[in-house]
């Protein structure tokens, strides 16, 4: 038996090129057929699908984009390009489909950054606090942390938005908590940042070249001389546009009799799917940042006592820098979590990405190209954000390295 | 004794030094003021009776009335299933019990029909077809992604990579508008398409972990099964994935959490989940002084659930820590 | 050296001028060896020499670039056969008769002592369980292991463990059984069961290759020693020849460093 299987083996191995032949073309034709299949079975359900559409009267294109989308939000703006910047303005029933798009977009975009801004910075907080000396700080930081990961962010959403923002004295009668930050029904008001009027193009010139040197200032690889030297060239150009007529004003929240106006307003959709993101996303950063600092070989906090380091000196100097390393990648994957998490925006009728596609695809009746271009914006975003990561981490690794 | 450790665990814990002490002191007292102001709220001021009366539609939703018995035979068996792959026997009798009875749940809750199925007992459901739905999703597309076939690789990559990059509630929308789009002469109900949309959904991040455990096994233990001359499928069903599953579990068990807490999104759909109902009860205008009330009885359902299934998951990352050496 | 195609009753195991690259890296260099039946070759060297790569490329798990080998009369395919997916059956085909030990034992973890013996035959060679079982417990009695059959490897020591993967690489009934440095991750007090359990082995008239640093059982057990270096057979010959009178100065060096503990 085995004699036999051996001396068939044998046979074929005098022509080892025709074997290794037909094994190569087994190969191809194996993989040929998968990819084959898979676009197969693809093509067939959009042939369904279209067969389908056709049979109601319905074509499949895209040309239905540049449509006026006879429909308003709330918020929002567009970008409109008159030249080679954009200008952003809202939007109307006048406006495109695709405009439509542009400002459900801008409204996701905005929450995101914000979001991963503020949620990174209360997330952290919180995470630190976890590893507090005080018993009570350590174990209210870990509760608000699992009452947060252990609800739905749903929930969240609709509690600050319905119990909360939506149960504050309506407009009018508004309570102004401080000249800094009005909030009642119709939602959040802060003071707004503007240029003066006076400022030219010459004084932003002096601002552009300001931050140029205090940003360089700002770089670890320049000697400490050079850096101070940066940091007195910044604080000249400083002066200099100030002296050319910049500044910066305050564009105050005013109360009146219907409610507050001016300055930074978050209306009440907006001001909650922010404060939900933020609060859920800090809960996970939280437990994130931790993670990362647990992680840590022991023996850094013990080189840092060794040295005399204080508690505090050690997080700030030692630990958190190195943490920050580790974590890259969970913070990258959260970000895109909390992007995607804006889609929630719809249960409160905020104008963001989904929310708007639905109106679009109801309006226009065009479900299905819209859920595609939709679906694309979220992985380009997605991948945006990874990319992004990836080019933090490694620059970082290279300047370690 | 006993006044002498508190003692000296309060000196270390909470007056370990100026800062702390104050801390602690602000702390006590903000909490006790909140908890006193809560506690007087929850216990004289606040209307459990909307709850109370409410409690069908939070729990069962829209399920007819006649048909109660078919949500408590489900609740039994729900339990079986969750005790049987709990208890420290055979896993392989536990996996088979925890189908049979899940099957079995879902059997008895058929016959009203799934657009009756609502409120508590309907995120339950979902929670537990999509979560086992995944599973066996999930590993296949984890071997997909680490096989060395690169087409096959290639398609696994793709499906992950563009499940995980887009919001769960668009892929349910989706599904659920395109399902009947290419089949349109059988309708199926609207609770069944969510249930594929979340199941396509979810396989993805199952994938990711079990991958993820794919790649904790060591290198040795493949060679050691070549090395007897097993087959690239005993290899795989025999000595990786047990393992792999091993080192995941608490991560899969997480990721019921997420699918749980992830089963409020189905309002896209039309369908009544838990929140869903708590939000019903609130637009009627009746109910619209006992906002508090829904939020925090809905607050603190979804808290009590998540957090067993969290402790759960801790405990089996603890238990397994323990036991590999 | 030729492979005449009628001796493989005698010469088990083959190399033709093999050479294996881990990139730019050659990690075998023209090696040619011939193993017969119920030789017992040791292969020492320094760490990084290659001695595991040569014996991994006897069962497989490391493919080659060039050269050819021959184990059992079964020819090894090459990397170029397995690229394309070529080649898996004759490989399979080959380990059935190559019993492999590791350095890490490389127990399955979750499965009993009896499951991680009893498995491969009934999986590989199609056994009933009954079958199967029965023989594993005939190779537990032998390793002395007989009531440690319920437990999980976890539970054994390194020692216990190493004689489990012993007697499971016996259960598929090999030819030719390899041994990469057996007793390295083991305590030196449980040094002595391995090696017995290999002695055994050796009267009973198995062919084995054995890498190891324990040079009084290489001195012992070996009919051939082969020592290598850089991926290359520096020198081979029996043990007495390799120990007392080297040729080559790299041998002695070797030798005077590991001999002087
Ligand atoms: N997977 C691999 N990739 C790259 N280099 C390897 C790999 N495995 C082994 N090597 C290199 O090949 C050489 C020989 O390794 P090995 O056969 O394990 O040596 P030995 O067993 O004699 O200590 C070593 O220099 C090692 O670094
Ligand atoms: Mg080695």
């Amino acid at each position: 038996m085995i004699e036999a299987k051996t001396k068939l083996w044998r046979s074929s191995l005098a022509t080892p090129s025709v074997k290794r032949y037909v094994a190569r073309v087994r190969y191809k034709l194996t993989h040929g057929a998968v990819v084959a299949a898979v676009i197969g079975l693809l093509i067939l359900i959009a042939l369904a699908i279209h067969q389908n559409l056709t049979s109601r009267g319905i074509d499949f294109s895209f040309a239905y984009l540049s449509a006026p989308s006879r429909f308003g939000i709330s918020e929002g703006l567009a970008p409109v390009w008159t030249g080679w910047a954009p200008i952003f303005e809202s939007v109307d029933a006048t406006s495109s489909n695709l405009g439509m798009l542009e400002a459900g977009l801008f409204n996701t975009l905005k929450v995101a950054l914000l979001a991963i801004t503020f949620s990174t910075l209360v997330g952290v907080v919180l995470g630190v606090l976890r590893l507090s000396t005080n018993w009570l700080v350590r174990n209210l930081a870990f509760a608000i942390g699992e009452f947060i990961r252990n609800t739905p962010i749903l929930i969240q959403l609709m509690f600050w938005y319905f119990a909360v923002l939506l149960q504050l004295p309506s407009s009018g009668s508004a309570t102004k908590v401080s000249k800094w930050l009005v909030v009642e029904q119709s939602g959040v008001f802060l003071p707004l940042p503007h240029l003066s009027d006076s400022a030219g193009p010459a004084s932003g010139f002096f601002v552009a070249v300001a931050i140029a040197f205090l940003a360089a200032a700002c770089l670890r690889r320049f000697p400490a001389r050079w850096r101070i030297a940066l940091l007195g060239v910044g604080l000249c150009a400083i002066g200099a546009s100030y002296a050319l007529g910049f500044g910066i004003n305050l564009d105050w929240p005013v109360l009146g009799r219907f409610g507050a106006t001016g300055g930074l307003h978050f209306t009440p959709e907006m001001s909650a799917i922010l404060i939900t993101i933020i609060v859920n996303s800090a809960g996970y950063i939280s437990e994130i940042v931790r993670g990362g600092i647990e992680g840590l070989a022991k023996g850094q906090w013990e080189a840092a006592a060794a040295l005399g380091l204080s508690r505090g000196d050690t997080i700030r100097d030692i630990v958190l820098p190195q943490v920050f390393r580790i974590i890259i990648p969970s913070l990258t994957n959260r970000y895109i979590s909390l992007t995607k998490d804006t889609a929630i925006g719809i249960a409160i009728g905020f104008p963001e990405l989904f929310n708007v596609s639905g109106t679009v695809a109801n309006q226009s009746g065009r479900d299905f190209e819209t859920v595609i271009v939709v679906m694309t914006i979220y992985l380009l975003l997605s991948w945006l954000i990874s990319a992004l990561a990836n080019f933090v981490n490694r620059r970082i690794a290279l300047e370690r390295a | 004794m006993i006044i002498a450790t508190l003692h000296s665990w309060a000196r270390r814990n909470l007056f370990a030094n100026l800062i702390d002490s104050i801390l602690s002191i602000l702390i006590v007292t903000a909490l006790g003021w909140l908890l006193t102001v809560f506690l007087r709220w929850v216990i004289w001021d606040a209307y459990w009776q909307r709850i109370y009366e409410s409690l069908r539609l939070f729990l069962v939703g829209q399920f007819p009335e006649d048909q109660t018995w078919r949500a408590w035979v489900a609740l039994a068996l729900l339990c079986t299933a969750v005790g049987a792959v709990l208890l420290p026997w055979s896993r392989r009798l536990g996996v088979a019990i925890w189908l049979i009875a899940c099957g079995a749940a879902v059997f008895v809750l058929v016959p009203p029909g799934l657009d009756r199925w609502g409120g508590l007992l309907l995120s339950i459901m979902l929670t537990v077809v999509v979560s086992t739905a995944s599973l066996p999703l999930g590993i296949l597309f984890a071997f997909g992604r680490s096989s060395r076939n690169p087409s096959l690789r290639a398609c696994c990559t793709g499906y992950i990579e563009v499940m995980r990059s887009v919001p769960l509630i668009l892929v349910v929308y989706w599904i659920w508008i395109t399902v009947p789009l290419f089949m349109p002469e059988v309708s199926i109900s609207s609770l069944a398409r969510g249930m594929i949309g979340y199941t396509v959904f979810n396989a993805a991040y199952v994938a990711e972990y079990v991958r993820s455990g794919l790649q904790a096994v060591p290198r040795g233990q493949r060679e050691a099964a070549r090395s007897l001359g097993m087959s690239n499928w005993t290899i795989s069903t025999e000595i990786v994935l047990p393992q792999a599953l091993r080192v995941v579990q608490p991560a899969l068990v997480g990721n019921v959490l997420d699918v749980f807490n992830g089963a409020t999104l189905v309002f896209i759909i039309g369908l009544m989940d838990f929140l869903r109902a708590g939000q019903l009860i609130l637009v009627d205008p009746a109910a619209s002084g006992q906002t508090n009330e829904v939020y925090l009885f809905m607050f603190a359902v979804y808290f009590v659930i998540g957090s067993a299934i969290t402790f759960g998951s801790r405990r089996m990352e603890a238990h397994m820590h323990r036991s590999t050496r | 050296m030729m492979v005449a195609s009628n001796d493989f009753g005698t010469t088990k195991v083959a190399f033709d001028k093999v050479n294996k690259f881990y990139g730019p890296f050659q990690a075998l260099r023209d090696v040619t060896l011939s193993v017969t039946t119920g030789e017992v070759v040791v292969l020492i060297g320094a760490s990084g020499s290659g001695k595991s790569t040569l014996i991994r490329c006897v069962n497989g798990l490391e493919t080659f670039h060039s050269g050819s080998l021959v184990v059992e009369g079964f020819s090894m395919p090459t990397i170029k056969d397995l690229e394309f997916g070529g080649g898996e059956k004759a490989l399979r085909q080959i380990r059935r008769g190559v019993g492999m030990v590791f350095q890490q034992f490389n127990l399955f973890p979750h499965k009993t002592v009896m499951e991680n013996i009893a498995l491969a035959p009934m999986r590989v060679r199609g056994k009933s369980r009954e079958e199967a079982q029965a023989t594993a417990m005939r190779l537990l009695e032998r390793v002395g292991l007989r009531d440690h059959a319920q437990k999980y490897p976890g539970m054994l020591s390194g020692g216990q463990q190493q004689r489990v993967a012993i007697a499971r690489s016996l259960a598929m009934e090999p030819h030719v059984m390899l041994f990469d440095e057996p007793t390295s991750a083991l305590d030196p007090e449980l040094v002595g069961e391995v090696l017995d359990v290999m002695r055994e082995l050796r009267t009973e008239g198995m062919t084995m290759m054995i890498v190891t640093h324990e040079m009084a059982f290489a001195r012992e057990v070996a009919d051939r020693v082969i020592y290598m270096d850089k991926g290359a057979i520096v020198e081979e010959g029996p043990p007495a020849q390799i120990f007392d009178k080297p040729i080559s100065d790299r041998t002695r060096t070797f030798l005077s460093r590991v001999l002087k503990h």
